[in-house]
């Protein structure tokens, strides 16, 4: 177990000092929620006021948020190491295997909260309130992180399968439908007919909901337990999908 | 004392056979090559006792440890250069080489010392500080080289390690294989689609083709099967000359290229046997345009064992 964290702990520090080499690669992330950010907030914010939510920049943040955490290319540095050899020439090597994966995935979180975090203040500067204060904000960001973590999982099991670059980046693309058969851009009790049912069977929108809860001056604990409990589930699949990957890549 | 030994070893991907009942020694200490055209399985075998590819039948001992059951205890025994330097092009050279250090359990107060020692063993001390993507071919493939041998293998694998290297670096690379092996007393496989390569650095060779082997021994040993000199002759008449080789039971392997109007063959002791061949030739008026006469090298010995010239036979990528 010493080997595992051992590894893990170097793994975690190449990815990291790769990111910080390449900040080009993490600004998409960032730039393109912020963008929708302030589009949603101009576009729809009065719609969204007729139909409940008091502030259009409060109602956004969240979309923007888990939107970013989502957008990170999860797995494409992986890919480009299995594309490349490299990741063969650390097979070569007596690392724990499973520290390859985990570490990347940890490194991928860092990432997305970061992430997170600038979403977040960009938010707070436009008017976004937070009623909840510091701790409704560190709890968004602990949700939106987690779910960027299990949502990771998929990236890096698209890179573990396929060894292909273009395959991995696809992964994002999974995830533009599920934003949006969610309570992404109206309130959730707008809906009607066959969008009520997809979005009530769309994992996202307990997370975007448990997100958003943590934004209002009123607790509301359910929503949370709703989040968490979707993240755990989400997770539990994505993440034993990639050690599967992981399994089958290796002998 | 056995280092590799290979039994019965085959691997098979669908009906093609990329390496077929291989059975072969490896001595402690000494450099062996590995010698075929692209496609010829070299690299196969050594992504499988490298433990890389699972063998689709029989067994390698690396050390006395089975590639079907002691991987991890096999990958601490071993250093891999692969064909292709995979690195990460975003550490520098210092990090990566730390980076493979941590991996591979070496102490933690010496790897400063090892990582810096063996950067300036490979002259790659200066450029440590940057960014492996700036560096050269060369540069790549000697840093592959280090980080293969930071926690001190008793094994070297290197795959082609000079392919695709300019003249200079491939002498620098052949220095350091012969000084692992002089100073440091490593077992090394090396696979090669060079036939100097092979033959100035290997104590034993083995030549593969489609994923056969077909011939084993030192380069001498080899070169001994072609039993002459190569000769390679240009004359005027191909077809009379041609006729007058054939009648003549020292002249051996024969092959006539009709663009160039040259005959190339192998001649015992062609040195004495010549002047008598050219005077035949004369009788019959056939004049010489091009003479010459060369010992015998591991390409003639490729030629005499498989048919076909190395070079020839390079048409697909392993």
């Amino acid at each position: 177990m010493n080997k595992f964290y051992n590894d893990l702990y170097y793994v975690i520090r190449r990815e990291l000092k790769a990111m910080k080499r390449v900040p080009a690669a993490t600004l998409p992330a960032v730039f393109i929620p912020i963008f929708f950010f302030f589009v949603y907030s101009a576009a729809l914010g009065k719609s969204t006021q007729f139909l409940g939510a008091n502030n259009p920049y409060t109602f956004y943040l969240p979309v923007s948020i888990l939107l970013s955490v989502s957008n990170g290319g999860a797995g494409l540095r992986m890919v480009s190491d299995i594309e490349s050899g490299y990741f063969e020439k650390l097979l070569l090597t007596p690392v724990n295997r499973l520290s390859l994966l985990v570490g990347s995935m940890f490194a991928e979180l860092f990432k997305t909260t970061i992430q997170a975090i600038l979403v977040c203040i960009v938010g707070w500067f436009s008017g976004a309130s937070f009623g909840l204060g510091i701790l409704g904000i560190i709890g968004m960001i602990i949700l939106a992180g987690s779910w960027g973590f299990v949502f990771s999982a998929i990236g890096y099991t698209i890179a573990l399968r396929t060894g292909n670059v273009q395959a991995t980046q696809s992964a994002f693309v999974i995830f533009f439908p599920f934003l949006f058969l969610t309570s992404s851009l109206v309130p959730i009790e707008a809906f009607d007919g066959w969008f009520k049912v997809a979005t009530n069977l769309n994992p996202v929108t307990y997370v975007l909901e448990g997100c958003r809860s943590l934004l209002t001056p009123i607790f509301e604990f359910e929503k949370i337990i709703k989040a968490i409990l979707t993240i755990v589930i989400v997770g539990a699949i994505t993440i034993s999908s990639s050690f599967i990957a992981l399994n089958k890549r290796i002998i | 004392m056995k280092a590799i030994e290979i039994k019965n070893l085959t691997k098979k991907y669908q009906d093609f056979y990329a390496l077929k009942n291989l059975d072969l020694t490896i001595n402690k200490g000494e450099i062996f090559g590995f010698l075929g055209p692209n496609g010829a399985g070299k690299s196969t075998l050594v992504r499988i006792i490298s433990t890389l590819t699972q063998p689709t039948s029989g067994d390698a001992k690396v050390l006395n440890y089975s590639i079907n059951k002691n991987k991890k205890e096999i990958r601490k025994l071993i250093g891999v250069a692969l064909q292709d330097s995979s690195l990460d092009p975003l550490q520098t050279g210092e990090e990566l080489l730390t980076f493979h250090s941590n991996l591979n359990d070496i102490n933690k107060f010496e790897i400063k010392t090892k990582v810096n020692r063996i950067l300036k063993m490979l002259d790659l001390y200066e450029s440590k500080d940057k960014l492996v993507k700036t560096y050269s071919g060369g540069m790549r493939r000697k840093l592959d080289i280090a980080s293969s041998l930071l926690h001190e293998p008793d094994i070297l694998f290197l795959d082609e390690p000079t392919t695709g290297l300019d003249p200079v670096s491939r002498q620098k690379i052949w220095s350091e294989i012969k000084r692992l092996k002089e100073e440091q007393g490593k077992t090394i496989f090396l696979t090669t689609q060079y036939l100097d390569e092979a033959d100035k650095l290997a104590d034993r060779l083995a030549i593969i083709n489609k994923g056969e082997l077909v011939g084993l021994g030192t380069p001498g040993e080899l070169k001994s099967m072609v039993s002459g000199d190569v000769v390679e002759i240009g004359v005027s008449n191909l077809s009379k000359t041609l006729k007058i080789f054939n009648a003549i039971p020292i002249i051996k392997q024969i092959k006539t290229n009709t663009e160039s109007k040259t005959i190339n063959c192998v001649i015992r002791n062609a040195s004495v046997n010549i002047p008598d061949i050219i005077n035949k030739l004369s009788e019959s008026n056939i004049q010489i345009t091009k003479l010459n006469i060369s010992p015998a090298n591991l390409d003639d010995v490729f030629l005499k064992i498989t048919g076909n010239n190395i070079k020839l036979e390079e048409t697909s990528d392993e």
